[in-house]
């Protein structure tokens, strides 16, 4: 009976759909009439409803968004990819040295142990190495992603043209092109993208680490922005983004600054939420709303913008809890130095000596 | 009433046979994923295209909240495209592939949110769009809103079947079911949509 069913509604579905009249199909089920009309009624009034659609800016943004992403990856996996190559090659050679004739092996060993212990030692010593790997984190790259992108470094006087990947600082000016777009990614993996002609200038990077408060301030003179900002660990920690008429203060997680020729901002928060303030008035902005400022004047009442309802059940983050990656980055917390790293520093040394001691004895037993 | 849903019907696959992008044949589809699987992003992107609608849509009917089917939309196509590779072989299932992947974050997110269905009302209307009367588009909400208060399964199976049009095939192949068991799934999931919609309108 159900196989009966479930074939004439098929059956049904599938005429009405090429153009038949509901009348005629049902004209041979007449026995399965009281179960079939129900059914079929459900399933036309589902297929009718009109069909969700994302919005025009999210699938405009979220394709670019996307690419980026699997671009940084992709970077990400090859690098590590290289270091691992890179260790393979280390730790065969130091196992040919160590198993290679021993009268070779031996005094070369031993200056690889000195060398080792004199670094720690130098470091013990309060002698500090060149911090390049944490620089090399901490940096804050700029991606071209459509067109020639251009940049005037700090003190310059010149733009030139940005190449793919190359690290910006603060006082770094960043333009783009009626046909280009570009991406900054922030040391805390925060990243602002640029679309076409807007201008905007690093006002202030500051990568704490540990646990320090982080400051990103952007200064946006002309353009369309959206942020998508990492959360911030710190209480004091900051993205801003200041504009000729208003700034934005983000305590949330991604945001749209536009800025038009005359200075005036509109700003729009789709996640999370966003303080605005000019003149003197603040207006907090959840997901879902806007407010627009004029040269002058004081930011608008936040009104409903048609891009996402804000969520009652979970509020916005005013204080967010979770740590981003940049506190593995940085240089160690005051205070941490002076004492406990002291410590650990003379253990290291004693270790290593003791470990040179034990391989020496290793060495001289197969001689 | 059965008469003038199935008009509808009618006028909206007219439409949308002149309004919707045109599809790809399924062997480009299939070159693209196979580019994609060799770390082609171009491919990939293309592929985005192609499925955007049709993923964010499946999220969207079940979370009912743009926000949220957004960042599951955007999560299910990295996922993809870290695992691209396994699909391998199996390029012509990719959309049930991807709706798979789609279906196994989705259930995550929200199990970890705990916000299996979030009964904001969204305004779901096309406003723009002059002849939707306000009474068709109630009657639309309701039906959306009853949708989401099926048990999950029978939920998914009306999804995947009516508004993604799947056949029960492709519908197997993403809930891992047999086809017998989903007409059955269907059939169930039908009458108690009737039956609900049927107690509200008493």
């Amino acid at each position: 009976m159900l196989n009966k069913l479930y074939k004439a509604f098929e059956e049904s579905m599938a005429r009405i759909k090429s153009g038949e009249s509901v009348k005629t199909c049902l004209g041979g089920y007449t026995r399965l009439l009281p179960q079939l009309v129900p059914l079929l009624h459900t399933a036309l009034a589902i297929e009718a409803t009109p069909k969700e659609q994302p919005s025009a800016e999210f699938k405009m943004m979220s394709k670019k968004n996307l690419l980026t992403r699997l671009h940084q990856e992709a970077v990400r996996v090859e690098k590590s990819g290289q270091d691992k190559v890179f260790s393979n090659v280390l730790w065969r050679g130091l196992e040919r040295i160590v198993t290679g004739p021993a009268k070779v092996a031996i005094p070369l060993t031993l200056v690889m142990i000195l060398a080792l212990e004199g670094l720690f030692l130098f470091g013990s010593l309060g002698v500090t190495l060149p911090r390049t790997a944490s620089a090399l984190v901490s940096q804050s790259t700029l991606s071209t992603l459509k067109g020639s992108v251009e940049l005037q470094r700090p003190g310059a006087n010149t733009w030139e043209e940005a190449e793919d990947g190359m690290t910006i600082e603060a006082g770094s000016w960043v333009r783009t092109t009626p046909n280009s777009e570009a991406l900054l990614t922030f040391f805390n993996g925060t990243t602002i993208q640029l679309e076409p002609d807007t201008q905007l200038m690093v006002e202030q990077l500051e990568n704490g680490g540990g646990n320090q408060p982080t400051a990103i301030v952007l200064k946006q003179w002309l353009g369309k922005t959206m942020s998508r900002v990492e959360k911030l660990a710190d209480p004091g920690s900051r993205y801003e983004i200041q504009t000729p008429s208003a700034s934005a203060l983000v305590r949330g997680t991604k945001f749209v600054t536009e800025v038009s020729e005359t200075g005036a901002t509109k700003v729009q928060t789709i996640e999370g939420l966003v303080s605005v303030s000019a003149q003197g008035k603040e207006v907090l902005l959840p997901a879902g709303q806007q407010t627009n400022v004029e040269p002058g004047a004081s930011p608008s009442e936040p009104t409903t913008t048609p891009l996402s309802p804000a969520d009652d059940e979970e509020p916005p983050a005013q204080s967010p809890t979770v740590a981003p990656a940049q506190g593995q980055d940085g240089p160690p917390a005051p205070g941490q130095e002076s004492g406990q790293g002291l410590d650990a520093m003379w253990w290291m040394v004693l270790g290593a000596l003791v470990f040179s001691l034990a391989v020496a004895v290793f060495m001289w037993r197969r001689m | 009433m059965l008469q003038v849903v199935g008009n509808i019907i009618k006028q909206k696959n007219r439409t949308q046979t002149t309004t919707t992008a045109p599809t790809r044949d399924q062997t480009t589809v299939v070159k693209l994923i196979i580019n994609a699987e060799g770390g082609d992003f171009e491919a990939f992107g293309e592929l985005y295209s192609l499925y955007l609608d049709r993923i964010y849509r499946y999220v969207f009917y079940q979370v009912r909240d743009r926000m949220t089917a957004e960042d599951i939309t955007e999560e299910v196509f990295v996922k993809a495209w870290q695992a691209i590779g396994s699909c391998r072989g199996k390029e012509a299932t990719f959309s049930a592939w991807l709706y798979r992947i789609a279906r196994n974050h989705m259930i995550n997110t929200l199990r970890s949110k705990q916000k299996l269905t979030s009964i904001e009302t969204e305004n779901l209307i096309d406003a723009s769009d002059p002849e939707v009367e306000i009474e068709t588009a109630l009657d639309h909400q309701e039906l959306l809103a009853t949708i989401a208060d099926l048990p999950q399964n029978q939920k998914e199976v009306i999804i995947l079947k009516f508004i993604e049009e799947m056949d029960n095939r492709e519908i197997s192949q993403v809930l891992g079911k047999r086809e017998g068991a989903i007409r059955i799934l269907q059939m169930r999931a039908l009458t108690n949509l009737r039956q609900k919609l049927s107690s509200e309108a008493a």
